[in-house]
């Protein structure tokens, strides 16, 4: 038996924190195997993975439907009966929503590859990339105005009652109307909270859901300030996180205080410290009211 | 109730009477069938028919399935939507969601919302493309088909799009469903009027008797005999065309209904007294059925049984069984050189998909039918004239062909090769009324579209699932509610209420001071911190888990005392361990496994085999190793703050 840091060295199976998982993505989506479809769409390119164990296509959409491009979300992991119910109800909630905030959903089903085991999730495609992956570069004020939107979009989703669970800088994409938020999260077995593959994606989740708790308004918004911190400033919202093996980063989110840039602008920062409170009943209550600050700030910024 | 019942075609039954519709697949026996149909049509009257067959079927069922492998669904309104009873491998698409018996063989009574339409077919089968406009609509009866498409009245309005002007719509039919064949010139006359793609449509009205072949107009009329085929109507609409379609649509029912029909009714010629005492004329379904006695050997006689019983072995005797040549066809009308017509082979005709081309209600129209000669049929079915005359049958272009019953088959023609206009109209003269002089209006009734292609089965088309409603999530925080029924411990509450692990210095949500010896509360015990994977995967500790290769298989998960925490692994037992959680802590206890189960603690120099079957508390940072799989217990609660 090894300890985990040696096997992580070792390239055994335990790839928290090492970073051949994050150079090597492409090829290690859906255990190794390069798709060349989810269901009846055509693979195009394989995007960046998300920070919940879901991985996204560009694909050729079938011809039954009318778009051209779609998004096309993957869980890696198995999903059940109940969490295919669930799924099936949370987005029920979202089906009559029209929202330019929010990615708009086509369709959901069951991926039957044999190189998956969940759920496919179809939506429209993102020309611009998101913020995270942005296709152009992108500046500091469309930053912060992609993230304003998809704040929007979120708040939209909790007055559905839906937490998003899995708010990241990849799932605030850019289309033609601006920022939008992408699907929430597709769940998986009965108990998984997320999947988390280094430091990064330790670093944006609120503390609450590494200590067991479920998704929440406050936890969304919380992953918005983080999402938002992170695409401004280069410095990791906690100091040293860097630096760590993922287990690790979790001791470090769960135990110490993340530290706001104290180069971003005051506006910003304040904004995103009244976000990261400990207690969910110090934030900013609401998503909107967290676009409406930066909203604010950012236009004197 | 409904708007239009598309009939895909290909091998199986279709049935409708009235509001119910019902499908089975190929292999159905015609004694089922007969049972399926006899039972619609004794319940189509009632608005709750759907829900009373449904559950009428399924109490047969449950005494004894005879075709357990057979697939069949019937689908009928009830109370509050569409009732429905699906059996064996057959799939339903509601236009958001797939419904299909799990495991089969068995069978799914469901109340199905059509968002707009609802497609049932056989498992598996790829649902049919889209067809705007589609010109199947079968009004009654039974007729082959591998499926269909139900279209109900009032569908919303998204699908509810007016039809095109009747120009652009045959153009549209020409282009894509009729490669017109090059149009020989004709001699004599001038240009040759345009031929356009007709289907033809046969309007059935009560004063109709159900055994009559209705020949479009411009078509040369195909008529049956009424008496010699009661049971067996092929309507072939379009004229040769019609027949053709007609007639490969009877083989692939493969005479289920044909035969059934005139089995009872050879039965009822024989017994003309029997049938008379049924109160229940053979003729109201072009399909004469046996229903009752077909479907005897289940030992349950459906609801209002008309008809004497008949044997089973009889009425099963369905493939193969030769035509009798008892169509008269008369003498074609005069048909410009592209009428010319295929001749039809009597067997194919007298095998044809058994149509009812008379809505409900018209039973006690004609109890002799099925006992004797029709006296007088002529005038419904002879000439475009007598029809015209009579106002029961209206050839008219293919725009117009969706209201009624569709019998004849344009594509079909089409696909043979032949013009539309040899589908049966030879000439683009308008049908007159000769009673009004006026031509029949073309009712610009907007035609509800096709929904789209559902996806692979399984999938839900979120654009069109219906919304639920969901209260909005609260906002910030608050202090800790009492859950009912969740584990309840003993702590330490914070200044906001929060409650803590005995012991702490600190909250561990928010951080504010407790007081040291604080009086202890009792609250519903939080999340305990969660379980970090070897392959990144972060595990809720919320509950208990039983971790293995397959731990889905124990009864531990089964009877929800524990989730499943499965870790692939060569030497992971199918039930490796347990995690439970125990007041505040989380305890590890192998459960016998073959490559054990270590815990590697904190300050520890080594990994430490557990014993098996004996607890051990996970301190924080805790690394526990199944085999060769590693998770990692993370937690807030940490004694010392």
């Amino acid at each position: 038996l090894y300890d985990i840091q040696s096997l992580a060295r070792q390239g055994m199976p335990l790839l928290l924190g090492t970073p051949r998982v994050r150079s090597n993505w492409l090829a290690q989506t859906m255990g190794g195997v390069l798709r060349s479809s989810v269901a009846d769409y055509r693979v195009v390119q394989a995007l960046p993975p998300t920070s919940t164990g879901r991985v996204s296509y560009l694909c050729q959409a079938p011809d039954r439907l009318e778009h051209i491009e779609a998004n096309v979300m993957v869980t890696e992991l198995a999903v059940d009966a109940a969490g295919w119910r669930e799924l099936i109800g949370n987005l029920s909630r979202l089906a009559g929503v029209e929202s330019a905030h929010l990615l708009r959903l086509i369709e959901v089903g069951p991926d039957l590859d044999p190189a998956g085991a969940g759920v496919y999730l179809v939506s429209e495609a993102a020309p611009g990339g998101s913020i995270g992956e942005p296709v152009e570069s992108l500046d500091a004020v469309a930053r912060i105005k992609a993230v304003v939107e998809a704040a929007r979009g979120a708040h939209i989703l909790h007055e559905c009652g839906l937490a998003h669970g899995s708010i990241d800088s990849r799932s605030v994409f850019l289309t033609s109307r601006g920022g939008a938020l992408g699907p929430p999260s597709l769940g998986g077995p009965a108990g998984v909270a997320t999947r988390i593959r280094d430091w990064r994606d330790v670093a944006l989740l609120d503390p609450a859901l590494l200590r067991g708790e479920e998704p929440s308004r406050s936890s969304d918004i919380w992953a918005l300030a983080t999402t938002l911190h992170g695409v401004l400033s280069a410095r990791p919202l906690y100091p040293g996180i860097d630096s760590d093996p993922a287990v690790t980063a979790v001791q470090r989110v769960l135990f110490t205080r993340p530290e706001v840039d104290p180069a971003l602008p005051a506006g910003i920062a304040e904004s995103l410290a009244a976000c990261l409170a400990d207690d969910p009943g110090e934030r900013i209550l609401s998503a909107e009211e967290f676009a409406d600050r930066l909203s604010a700030v950012g236009v004197a910024s | 109730v409904i708007e239009r019942l598309e009939v895909t075609p290909g091998p199986g039954t279709v049935i409708r009477y009235g509001g119910i519709v019902a499908w089975a697949d190929p292999s159905a026996s015609a004694a089922l069938i007969s049972f399926l149909a006899q039972s619609a049509r004794n319940l189509s009257p009632s608005p709750r028919g759907g829900r009373q067959i449904a559950d009428h079927i399924a109490s047969v069922l449950a005494t004894r399935d005879p075709e357990p492998h057979v697939a069949f669904a019937v689908i009928g309104p009830s109370d509050h939507g569409w009732a429905s009873l699906l059996h064996g491998p057959v799939q339903v698409w509601d236009g958001a969601r797939w419904l299909a018996p799990t495991p089969t063989p068995g069978w799914l009574q469901a109340i199905i919302t059509p968002r707009p339409a609802i497609t049932v077919g056989a498992a598996g089968t790829p649902t049919p493309a889209p067809e705007p406009d589609a010109m199947w609509d079968l009004e009654a009866g039974v007729v082959p088909g591998s499926g269909f498409l139900l279209v109900p009245s009032g569908v919303p309005g998204r699908y509810a799009v007016v039809r095109p002007p009747l120009e652009d719509h045959l153009e549209y039919q020409r282009d894509v469903m009729a490669p017109e064949p090059p149009v020989e010139p004709a001699e004599e006359s001038g240009p040759q009027p345009e031929v356009e793609p007709v289907v033809a449509m046969t309007t059935a009205l009560p004063a109709v008797e159900p055994t009559q072949v209705l020949g479009s107009v411009g078509a040369g009329p195909e008529r049956h005999t009424a008496g010699q085929d009661p049971a067996g109507v092929a309507t072939g609409g379009g004229g040769a065309g019609g027949v053709a379609a007609a007639a490969a649509a009877a083989a692939a029912i493969g005479g289920a209904a044909g035969v059934a029909a005139r089995r009872r009714k050879e039965d009822a010629d024989e017994h003309p007294a029997e049938d008379g005492e049924s109160g229940e004329p053979d003729a109201a379904g072009a399909l004469v059925l046996g229903g009752t006695a077909a479907f005897g050997h289940m030992g349950h006689e459906p609801p209002a049984a008309a008809g004497p019983a008949q044997p089973a072995a009889e009425a099963e005797d369905r493939p193969g069984i030769p035509a009798e040549p008892e169509i008269s066809a008369p003498e074609p009308a005069p048909q410009p050189a592209a009428a010319a017509q295929t001749p039809v082979e009597p067997e194919t005709a007298a095998t044809t998909a058994a149509t009812t081309l008379k809505a409900s209600g018209d039973e006690q129209e004609s109890p002799s039918s099925a006992t004797g000669p029709e006296p007088d049929t002529g005038a419904m079915a002879g000439t475009p004239d007598e029809s015209a005359t009579t106002g029961l049958e209206v050839g008219v272009p293919v725009a117009t062909a969706t209201a009624g019953l569709v019998i004849g088959d344009g594509e079909s023609a089409v696909a043979d090769g032949r013009s539309a206009g040899d589908a049966g109209v030879s000439e683009q003269e308008p049908v007159t009324d000769p009673a009004t002089g006026l031509e029949p209006a073309v009712p610009p009734v907007p035609t509800p579209r096709r929904p789209p292609i559902p996806g692979p089965a399984g999938s839900v088309d979120l654009r069109t699932v219906a919304t639920t409603a969901g209260p909005p999530l609260p906002r910030g925080g608050g202090p800790d509610q009492r859950v009912p029924g969740a584990p309840v411990v003993a702590g330490a509450l914070c200044a906001r209420g929060h409650l803590n692990r005995p012991g702490l210095t600190i909250c561990a949500r928010c951080r504010t001071p407790l007081r040291a010896g604080s009086d202890q509360v009792s609250g519903t015990r939080p999340p305990l911190g969660v379980l970090v994977g070897d392959d990144g995967i972060v595990y809720r500790l919320d509950r208990g888990y039983l971790v293995g290769s397959d731990p889905g298989r124990d009864p531990t998960v089964g009877g929800g005392l524990a989730r499943p925490l499965t870790l692939r692994g060569s030497d992971v037992s199918g039930s490796h361990a347990e995690l439970r959680l125990a007041d505040w802590d989380v305890l590890v206890v192998d459960r016998g496994s073959a490559a054990g189960t270590c815990v590697y603690e904190p300050g520890a120099a080594e990994w430490a085999r557990l014993n098996p079957f004996e607890p051990r508390a996970l301190a924080p940072g805790t690394h526990v190793a199944f085999g060769q799989r590693v998770v990692t217990f993370l937690s807030p609660w940490v004694a010392q703050g």
